[in-house]
């Protein structure tokens, strides 16, 4: 398992909630009361959405990477074993 | 703080995934060496992301915004100079020995460098600390959640402490790595927001340092005392820390500092699990990076609560008179007590009355330890409360997660397959390991209530580990740099050095303090230090040269190992490892130099 996975996912489930949140208590006094007036809750959840993006692309690139790689081995393990290293 | 359903609903998907990845790692485990050493197999951001999140328990959390308030920026220092450097100096130059030597445990490096009797020394005494540190750790957690939302301490520690238990019986060590680099991220979202808006709220760094100068003055330093790192060192006298630079420099930044980084197997398992020997050098100056840049997230909050004034009307749990005073109300107590709140840090209160706590000058004592919590309170709306607050719960759980797994493998190997059980068949300590995990956490537990109950002992027993482990980074050094230092050696040093620090501990009182838990047990009070830190900053370094003295003195007159036997264990009996062939950033050297030039910047900027 690469952790990144559960990580963006985690990040994406939160952020959503947070954002959408966010935009329904946009009108509410709260934000005035405790975070300068503020959105707090939307900012947050957009910066966990976008944080969820980009790690889940770098899974996404690191899997792709892995798989290449893998199949560069199987298909340069025979060629070593006729020149006798396997 | 009043929770809504959002919080709730945010706690209960962190729970449930932290919950997931242990079912998911199950079936990775299936010989021991999976279960306690992830098999060798996490590559090296993911184990030096655990190796820092182990680290940040919530006592962490919690401890380091508290002296935020108390000491300013100065706090930096357990940062700058009492970890970085000695976690190049772990990744560079003793991770070769410990993951070459093929060691499975800090311990068992001692068993192979030196002989039988320093590793059982040091498995026992390290196993009993991490179950109390742990236990002591829920109980300060259990307390907080049940002053700020009045949950009830034996549901949120048992909760808390079952899911812990849930995911590292599953999944192992692979199962812990995996959910701290998890709770590393959610610590930083949780903190990040927090920062911002305090940062905005004070008027930047520039308006916090116009703040927190009134604040340094009206406690008698000078303007500056609690905005700048290293110009109040001159004299303990400047600065509210009461340390001067050279006990500073000596015993948080070389002994102290050493001696955990370098030796603790909390942390240093992180990188033992390492897929392979450049990664597992590369773990601790990764780790490195987020380590330096954490007084951001958890130092400066507690600088700005002290510069906040709180508003009137938020309510908090905990009723009665202690939530008058706390809420900034008008209190009817006699003239000592101060009528309005300047700071969001709330005064102590007395458990069994309920009224602040006065000290000897007739000022009212403040509960630093209160600061990133009445933050969280302050800023964070309902929804983001309750990412602030799985912050926290996630700070707790990667400490004690990191405690457990330490434990369990130490016990498995170094005292069960050692002393108890040798030659049985490898399943039969998977098995063990996993009824290690439940025993260790019910200890803890266990060990959480006797802490509720009878505060003292756990101070005491707190004392008692503190002395075992100041010598501790001599005996380290010696064996892996010096190849003649031999097991008698190392083994009376560890005593002496033990014995020195309680010693010296004995003889000698902070400014202030009556002769007890705090020092002077011995009957007589030959020094009185400025501050407790300075007296423990001071202690360690009498306990570190004792122990190096004694290591050589008594391995002078005992016989040495032959030098096959110490291939692979000691610097001049051991090829280098060669990182050829490695692009310049997977290299140890040149992140090393990274790492330490970013530190001096950070020192120079906040100089």
């Amino acid at each position: 398992m690469d952790i990144r996975v559960p990580v963006s996912l985690l990040f994406a489930v939160l952020g959503a909630l947070l954002a959408g949140f966010g935009l329904t208590t946009a009108s509410s006094p709260m934000y005035e009361r405790h975070s300068l007036g503020i959105n707090l809750n939307l900012w947050s959840g957009l910066g966990m959405l976008a944080f969820a993006g980009v790690l889940f692309w770098l899974a996404r690139r690191g899997a792709r990477v892995q798989a290449a790689g893998s199949d560069r081995e199987q298909t340069s393990r025979p060629s070593r074993r006729e020149a006798g290293v396997g | 703080m009043h929770l809504t359903w959002i919080d709730y609903a945010i706690i209960g998907i962190y729970f449930a995934f932290v919950l997931g990845i242990g079912f998911v790692l199950k079936r990775g485990a299936r010989t021991s060496e999976d279960f306690f050493l992830s098999g060798r197999s996490i590559p090296a951001w993911v184990a030096g992301l655990a190796f820092i999140s182990a680290n940040l328990g919530a006592q962490e959390v919690i401890g380091m915004g508290a002296s935020g308030a108390k000491y300013g920026i100065a706090t930096s220092h357990f940062y700058w100079i009492g970890a970085i450097p000695a976690m190049v100096f772990v990744g560079l130059f003793m991770m070769p020995y410990y993951y070459g030597s093929r060691a499975r445990s800090v311990p068992e490096y001692l068993k192979l460098r030196f002989d039988e009797k320093t590793r059982g020394l040091n498995a026992i005494s390290f196993a009993a600390m991490t179950v109390f540190s742990s236990g002591v750790s829920m109980y300060a957690m259990g307390k907080l959640l049940q002053l700020l939302l009045g949950w009830d301490f034996t549901v949120s520690v048992l909760l808390s402490a079952g899911i812990v238990l849930v995911y590292t019986y599953l999944g192992g060590l692979t199962s812990a790595i995996y959910n701290e680099v998890l709770q590393f991220f959610l610590i930083v979202a949780g903190f990040v927001p927090l920062v911002i808006v305090g940062l905005i709220d004070v008027g930047g760094w520039d308006g916090l340092t116009a703040r927190l100068a009134t604040e340094a003055v009206s406690r008698g330093f000078e303007p500056g005392a609690m905005t700048t790192s290293w110009a109040p060192l001159a004299s303990p006298a400047n600065n509210p820390m009461g340390v001067e630079w050279f006990g500073l420099v000596m015993g948080l930044g070389f002994v102290l500092s050493f001696g955990y980084w370098c030796t603790d197997f909390l942390v240093v398992q992180r990188a033992m699990a390492a897929d392979s020997m450049n990664a597992a050098r590369r773990t601790p100056l990764i780790a490195a990076v987020p380590k330096m840049l954490f007084p951001a997230l958890v130092i400066l909050p507690g600088m700005i609560a002290v510069a906040v004034a709180p508003r009137v009307e938020i309510g908090f749990a905990g009723a009665g008179a202690a939530a008058q005073y706390r809420d900034g109300a008008v209190a009817q107590a006699g003239p000592a007590v101060p009528l309005v709140r300047t700071s969001l840090i709330p005064p102590k209160v007395d458990e069994t009355t309920g009224e602040p706590i006065v000290d000897a000058d007739g000022r009212v004592a403040l509960d630093y330890d209160l600061a990133i919590p009445m933050m969280l309170q302050h800023y964070f709306p309902t929804g983001l409360l309750g990412l602030g607050l799985c912050a926290l719960l996630a700070s707790f759980m990667s400490g004690m997660a990191g405690n457990t797994t330490a434990f369990n493998t130490v016990w498995t190997y170094d005292i069960y397959q050692s002393y108890i059980r040798p030659g049985a068949p490898d399943s039969h300590y998977l098995a063990m390991g996993r009824a290690a995990t439940v025993f260790g956490i019910g200890t803890s537990v266990a060990a959480a209530f006797v802490a509720r109950e009878f505060n003292n002992i756990m101070d005491l027993l707190q004392l008692v580990f503190a002395f075992v482990n100041a010598p501790l980074f001599a005996t380290f050094m010696l064996g892996m740099f010096w190849k003649r230092a031999t097991g008698h050696g190392a083994f009376t040093g560890l005593l002496a050095g033990t014995l020195a620090a309680a010693a010296h501990h004995g003889l000698t009182l902070p400014a202030g303090a009556v002769a007890g838990v705090k020092g002077g047990f011995l009957g007589q009070v030959l020094f009185t230090y400025p501050s407790e830190m300075a007296q423990n900053f001071w202690t360690a370094i009498v306990a570190w040269t004792t122990c190096f003295l004694v290591t050589v003195l008594v391995s002078v007159f005992t016989h040495p190992r032959r030098d096959e036997e110490l291939s692979g264990l000691v610097y001049s009996l051991t090829p280098k490892p060669s990182d050829r062939g490695q692009p310049w950033h997977r290299q140890p050297g040149p992140l090393a130099i990274g790492v330490l030039g970013l530190t001096l910047v950070l020192n120079v900027i906040f100089w």
